[in-house]
């Protein structure tokens, strides 16, 4: 089977993606975050994690995705197969030689929100940061 | 090509195409000034063929967000900033 090319915006599987605070988390898909130089160039991947334990109306950052439930191998673009959303509150960084890769990718409109989410928490941590520098 | 159903939406009234979970490939076309998403939904044996890239976004539109996504270390720099502000969460 031929390989697929991990791409900005896949959809792999990790046995073990670690929770937010480090400890193990088991068996997840991932949305990967990187932009596609750093992935070509071997870099760990950072990746929002994939969760069907959900809480509705959705928490800021998390954003659901296209599942088929009940198909084999899930929805044709994202491979899900349960209602389930990524996190853009749960980051994790990953070898890229223990992601499995099966050619899926989440849409472009919803990684657009992780990656616009990240960047209004980067711009407030910047703001912070400027502020105690102001203060100091 | 074998095409099921055809739809097609105005780009420029923001209209969404019909049935996401049904769409398998969109094309651009041209007709005169305006310009349209055709989006067709086509037979099991065609999904095979189809690119990737298709999922909703050029090839094109994909490198531009890549190109503008925050880099490993900012990534690292937010990861650290939810979890110290308790929003991390999975």
């Amino acid at each position: 089977m031929a390989k697929h090319k991990l791409k900005f915006g896949s959809i792999v599987h990790h046995p073990n993606v670690p929770h937010p605070n480090g400890t193990p988390a088991g068996p997840h898909y991932v949305v990967v975050l990187n932009p596609q130089e750093e992935i070509d160039s071997g870099s760990d991947l950072r990746v929002a994690g994939i969760s069907t334990t959900l809480t509705y109306p959705l928490p800021d950052g998390w954003y659901e995705l296209d599942n088929t439930p009940g198909k084999p191998g899930g929805h044709p673009n994202t491979g899900l197969f349960e209602a389930c959303a990524v996190k853009g509150t749960w980051i994790a960084r990953l070898p890229q030689s223990e992601v499995e890769n099966r050619g899926k990718r989440a849409p472009l409109r919803t990684v657009r929100k992780i990656e616009d989410f990240l960047a209004r928490q980067l711009a407030k941590l910047r703001k912070q940061k400027k502020r105690e520098q102001a203060g100091s | 090509m074998p095409v099921e159903e055809l739809a097609i939406a105005n780009t420029s009234s923001g209209m969404e195409p019909i049935d996401f979970a049904c769409i398998r490939r969109r094309f651009r076309v041209f007709a005169g000034n305006e310009a349209y998403i055709v989006v067709a939904r086509v037979t099991t044996s065609d999904t095979a063929i189809i690119p990737e890239d298709d999922y909703w976004g050029a090839a094109s539109d994909w490198k531009v967000l890549s190109d503008d996504a925050l880099s490993s270390a900012e990534i690292d720099e937010v990861a650290a900033y939810l979890l110290s502000t308790g929003q991390a969460s999975m």
